[in-house]
Order: structure tokens, then sequence, then C-alpha cells
């Protein structure tokens, strides 16, 4: 089963609003990188406003008469973004927000950095994390050692005492 | 004449039995119910000022030691969930945040599992059973609360799962 297979019985819940927390996270960031199911739910966001426009308009009992008469442009319109959608280059995933670090911090990035390339056994971290959304906040990502990774996010606080001391502050 | 249809009954009667039953075993078998995914989360309390180390936690505090100045480990809550796959899991923070886990999927590289911090954190991690995620939360009285979340799990049949280390056949 392919990742559209899976999400594709979901775009009509995503698109209804019935799919909420974890659920809708993950259909959204699917959607968000996979131009077929972008363009499928489109055309249901397409049909939905088509329907209240028309609703809204007129409620004559033809009303199919009149989708009938506008699925060619709905079709079009459709294409036209899915055209769009391919030529455009595929969007970012943000994966890991930039920490706001002065000189120091990007030394001791880097040196986590080395460290992490010359020892032998530690995870990647994409080979553990596939996705991340820290919500705006910074975050760091460290491969602790070869069956642990530490998610670390920066919740704002007052500097505790004893900053410079041995040993990064909490 | 009687009796003698009484004692002809009853062994077509097992005989019957017997055939249903073999036709039942020769039957396709329901699926194997996978195994559930046990996933233990552990919220811990860490700060740089001095309290001491939570025994039930030394191999955590050891491994942050390494990356912070840490004095302070204190064990808030351990929870075993066992989930099926697609099934979500929580825990309340003391903050009253919940974390959510829901694993998803069995890969050979690890389980395949969202995890979310209510208003902080929503990620997909891949994490061998045994392996463990281990997450820096809200701030919370004069230092931090964490998360660690460690899966366990039983390879799907024909899986091919990377050995532990010290598994490692010799060269």
């Amino acid at each position: 089963m392919t990742a559209c297979q899976r999400y594709e019985d979901r775009l009509e819940a995503l698109h209804d609003g019935e799919l909420t927390g974890l659920s809708r996270w993950r259909v959204g960031r699917h959607v968000a990188s996979c131009a077929h199911c972008r363009a499928e739910l489109d055309s249901l966001r397409g049909i939905g406003e088509f329907l209240r426009e028309e609703v809204a308009r007129d409620p004559a009992p033809d009303l199919w008469a009149a989708i009938a008469a506008r699925l060619p442009e709905l079709d079009a319109g459709l294409e036209r973004r899915s055209a769009t959608a391919v030529a455009r280059p595929a969007a970012r995933r943000r994966r890991f927000a930039p920490l706001p670090i002065g000189l120091g911090g990007l030394v001791a990035a880097a040196a986590v950095l080395v460290l992490w390339l010359k020892t032998p056994g530690l995870p990647a971290p994409d080979a553990v994390i596939e996705d991340l959304d820290s919500m705006g906040r910074p975050v760091a990502v460290l491969p602790a050692d070869e069956k642990s990774t530490i998610i670390w996010v920066l919740d704002p606080k007052p500097v505790a005492s004893g900053e410079g001391e041995a040993g990064a502050q909490i | 004449m009687r009796r003698s249809r009484h004692a002809l009954g009853l062994p077509l009667g097992l005989s019957l039995l017997l055939l249903a039953s073999l036709a039942r075993a020769e039957g396709p078998a329901d699926p194997a119910p996978r195994r559930p995914v046990r996933v233990e989360a552990m919220i811990v309390y860490v700060s740089s000022q001095p309290g001491g180390i939570d025994p039930r936690a030394r191999e955590l505090a050891t491994m942050l030691e390494k990356e912070f100045k840490l004095q302070t480990l204190r064990v808030l809550r351990m929870q075993q969930l066992s989930l099926a796959l697609r099934q979500m899991g929580q825990v309340e923070l003391p903050t009253g945040h919940w974390v959510s886990v829901q694993p998803e999927e069995i890969t050979p590289q690890g389980l395949r599992m969202g995890v979310e911090v209510q208003g902080m954190l929503r990620t997909q991690v891949r994490v061998p059973s045994g392996n463990q995620v281990v997450i820096g939360a809200y701030s919370w009285e004069d230092g931090r609360i964490v998360v660690r979340l460690a899966p366990t799990y039983e390879a799907e049949e024909g899986a091919v799962v990377p050995p532990p280390p010290e598994a490692a056949p010799l060269p």
C-alpha cells in the first residue's frame, strides 16, 4: 500500500474537519508534500465551495444540472492547479527551527556535529526523526548514544543562576 | 430393530462431528492478532539546582549529564502503554499538558510512531525496539519536564530487524 492509498480515504475526513490532533497533523503533512493528494483535496474544496455558492445563490431543484454544467470548468481548474503544483518546487519541510545562539553556541553545535561524525554507532538524527514541528520554538536534536536520541525543545524561561559554569543550562 | 438404529446413529454422529472438526481445522485460519506495542513512558523533572538523582532513572541521568548541568532528576510518573498500531495512548504532564503517542507501523528500521507534546511539539520518529527518545519539554518549577519514551515490540514475521550491537556476529 502506497502512502497515497493510505491517506486517500482520510482526505475527505480532513476536508470535513473530522480529524483532530495527530491524525489531522499527519494527513495535513502528507498533503503538503504530495501533489496528488493536494490536488484531491483542492478538488474536494472546489466542489464544496461551488456547492456552497450555488446553494446560497439559488437553491433551485435542478442543482445537479448546474453542477454538471460546471464540471468541465472544475476539471480544468483542477488540472491547472495540478500542473502548478508539479511545476512549483516542493515545499521544504521544516525539520529544525533555527536556534537563537551566538558564536559560542555555533562552536558547540559544530563540536556536537564533529563528535557525532567521528563517533561510530550514533544514529543520524534523520534516521530517527522523520518529521518534527516544534511550533515555532527553537529545538535541538542530539544523538546521545546508539540507542537514544534527545529532542530538546527550548521553553523560554529566565536564565537560572550559575550561568557560565560547566555544562549547559537546562 | 429400534436398538440397531440407535447403535448405527451414534458412530454416524461421531463421524460427522469428526469430519466437521477436520474441515474446520483445514479451513482458513484467523490471522494471528499482532501483539501490542509496549511503550514505557517516564515523566521526570530535571533541574540544575541541587536535589539528588532518583535511582529509578540513573541511566537517564547519566545520559543527560553528558549534555546538561544536571543536579536533580526526580521520576514523576512511569506508565506502561500497551497499544495496538494506530491506537493512541496519552500521559499527562504535571503542567496539565498531554503527551500523546501513536505507534503507526513496524518497519525494519524501527517502530514508526507519532508523538505530540501538547502545544509544544509534534514529531514522527522511528525507534527500534529497546531504544528510546528523550524529549525536553516544558519548564516547570525551577527546571524542566523530560519525557522518555521507550518502545518494545515483536517484529513482524519475516521482517528483517537489525540485531542489537551486542548481538552482532563476530567477523
